[in-house]
């Protein structure tokens, strides 16, 4: 199916605490978004690996719903001349992230944890 | 990665796709990750990649709903069709004794039917399920080789190969679907008219009365891959994905 049959709330409902973490990450590390340094930035910031397989396997969910594009990048002398499949988020991709981020911002608004909680406990 | 486990990692990687393989072993030399850590990751994606389709009911249906019962009669019917040429040959067959210009319509008739239902089921393990064709193929060619062994159709004055006339369209129709897997919905719909009502016709005209209607039924239940394939060619113009992508995983991984 593609993006266009994908309404607003379908996509806030499909993205999992995963798909957002990828996403996320692909963002914010722009144009140099390819699956080694997504897998760093995601293990840089949970403290624990994942493997290789759960970013391929995001990535093409994630484009079949229309949140990312991938194409082959160039081949560099370190990753032994094969190419990058870099990704990039989709203004879609940014939106349903943005309302995921949201949400979990909203439920937590009470909780201990919550914004502005911690800092207050402290 | 160096030496035996860089070896086991490029021979693994061969279950992925090129574009898929390039980036994954790049992946992997730029994070140094060598050793049995990569043999790991790499059988981890082709773990995923080859079990991650059959959470979809497209493979399942393109597996046991396409390729096993089609397997069976398309043979059945190959066997059928060669009998027929084989009495045509010799002037006499039991629907039509004298009349040579009948024959020769309900044969060419026969023939078109197998042709087109064998391509369809071909471009439907193509397209609908891109990532399990292998198995589908798989599936289409035991029950191949089961007959070959099993039944010794010498006995009815043909020969083995008379088994097999439908694997050359099917082939076709998967390397249609392998390189393109969109079809016109115009094609699809005579496709589909022409097998379900080629089919219909042979079974009344060619079975005696009381089998006639049960070999239609039959016969129609199992022309719902060319029909499937007229809903997912609507789809497509409409730019509904009913089949699967070349691009796209067919199931979420």
């Amino acid at each position: 199916m593609t993006a266009a049959y994908y309404s607003y709330i379908e996509v806030l409902i499909m993205l999992d605490e995963f798909e957002y973490m990828l996403i996320t990450a692909a963002a914010g590390l722009g144009s140099s978004a390819y699956g080694a340094t997504i897998r760093q930035e995601i293990a840089s910031a949970t403290g624990s690996n994942c493997a290789i397989g759960a970013i391929y396997t995001t990535i093409d969910r994630l484009e079949a719903k229309g949140l990312v594009r991938t194409r082959m990048g160039e081949a560099t002398p370190q990753r032994g001349g094969r190419a990058k499949r870099m990704v990039e988020v989709t203004p879609l991709g940014a939106e349903a992230a943005r309302e995921f981020y949201g949400a979990v911002a909203r439920v937590s608004h009470r909780a201990s944890w919550g914004p502005g909680k911690a800092e207050a406990n402290t | 990665m160096k030496g035996i486990p860089r070896l086991i990692s490029r021979h693994l990687s061969r279950m992925l796709e090129p574009n898929e393989r390039e980036a994954v072993l790049g992946d992997l030399e730029e994070t140094r990750t060598g050793g049995w850590s990569g043999i790991c990751e790499v059988a981890g994606l082709v773990v995923r990649r080859q079990f991650g389709p059959w959470r979809s009911w497209r493979s399942w249906a393109a597996a046991f709903g396409v390729a096993v019962p089609a397997s069976f009669l398309l043979m059945g019917d190959s066997v059928l069709i060669s009998l027929e040429c084989a009495s045509a040959v010799r002037a006499r067959t039991p629907m039509f004794p004298s009349a040579s210009g009948a024959i020769l319509i309900v044969l060419s008739l026969q023939v078109l039917v197998l042709a087109g239902w064998s391509w369809t089921c071909g471009f439907f393990m193509g397209s609908v399920s891109r990532r399990t064709t292998w198995i589908s193929v798989l599936y289409f060619g035991l029950p191949c080789l089961y007959c070959l062994q099993r039944f010794h159709i010498e006995s009815l004055s043909i020969p083995k190969l008379c088994l097999f006339p439908f694997v050359l369209p099917a082939a076709a129709g998967l390397w249609r679907a392998l390189r393109n897997p969109e079809i016109r919905p115009r094609t699809a719909l005579a496709l589909a008219l022409g097998i379900t009502f080629g089919s219909a016709v042979i079974e009344i005209w060619a079975s005696p009365f009381p089998q006639r209607f049960l070999g239609w039924f039959v016969v129609s239940a199992l022309t719902w891959p060319s029909w499937f394939l007229v809903a997912a060619s609507q789809g497509t113009a409409a730019g509904i994905e009913v089949g699967g992508h070349p691009g796209l995983p067919s199931s979420p991984a």
